[in-house]
């Protein structure tokens, strides 16, 4: 978004719209109606970037606690295979656990 | 969140838990002339399973907690259902790893419920990346829940008490759990 000068006049409020893979210049106006058109774009832009925000946060938070679930996780699966294997069990190729003869 | 909770665990429990991983990852691999080396590290192991314990209530705490965000009365329905669930499938005379085996599933019960309530609410807000998250967060969180249900099915088998009680050379009574077999 950006206003712009064009043959001495203006400036004419723009904004660049992406058409696949064209991006189309948007003459917009001038005065009041650029004006209003800017604080418009201004706004969605950061409405736009507040729901980014608030989706990047969801994530990290999904992801921290699925990390800690694993954590716990992982450390219970290596204590009960330490237990398994100190008792005498072993596994074959990750099948059952069967006690060695 | 999860520094919180590393910060919760003990530096020597987390040392510990890394040598045992290593030494079980060698005997798996076929070297079994490590065992002597884990029935040495094994024997902290109560201590081990002791803070790993108090690491699963504490992120019970904050699933509850991320989940209903202060509810009360949600929160207090879930602990209640959990409460419930473990004592379902502990029974009186459990082992410590049985209890903390359960304490896993109870966790990992705790985190598909989480997703799936938080997919359920949001569905319809969510983004493609966000769909995509939460749909392969769901297949993880059930693939460890089964898996954590599985492996305690395995040592609650494993661990049923035999006793056998030789009466003269010819003689004998075998008991499983109790319960006469022949």
């Amino acid at each position: 978004m950006a206003w712009e000068l064009r043959n001495g006049c203006g400036p004419y409020y723009t904004r660049s719209i992406r058409r696949g893979r064209q991006v189309i210049r948007q003459y917009v106006g001038k005065g009041l109606l650029g004006e209003q058109a800017a604080q418009a774009d201004v706004e969605m832009r950061l409405e736009r970037d507040a729901k980014q925000q608030e989706e990047t946060e969801s994530l990290a938070l999904l992801k921290s606690s699925e990390g800690m679930v694993i954590d716990l996780y992982d450390a219970v699966e290596t204590i009960t295979r330490a237990q398994l294997l100190q008792a005498g069990y072993h596994r074959h190729n990750r099948s059952e656990w069967r006690k060695r003869r | 969140m999860k520094e919180e909770l590393r910060k919760a665990l003990p530096a020597n429990t987390q040392n510990d838990i890394r040598t045992i991983r290593a030494l079980v990852k060698r005997i798996e691999g076929g070297q079994t002339s490590a065992l002597p080396e884990l029935r040495q590290a094994i024997d902290c192991t109560p201590a081990i399973m002791e803070d790993y314990g108090n690491l699963a209530k504490i992120t019970e705490r904050s699933l509850i907690r991320t989940i209903y965000g202060g509810d009360i009365l949600a929160e207090e329905a879930t602990r209640k259902k959990l409460k419930a669930m473990r004592e379902g499938i502990i029974g009186d005379d459990a082992s410590p790893l049985v209890r903390l085996l359960v304490e896993r599933v109870a966790i990992c019960w705790l985190q598909v419920h989480h997703l799936d309530t938080v997919y359920a609410q949001q569905m319809v807000n969510l983004s493609n990346r966000q769909q995509e998250f939460y749909q392969r967060s769901q297949e993880r969180a059930h693939r460890r829940y089964m898996s954590a249900i599985r492996t305690l099915a395995q040592v609650k088998r494993l661990e049923l008490p035999t006793l056998q009680i030789n009466l003269s050379a010819d003689k004998q009574i075998n008991l499983i759990d109790g319960q006469h077999i022949s």
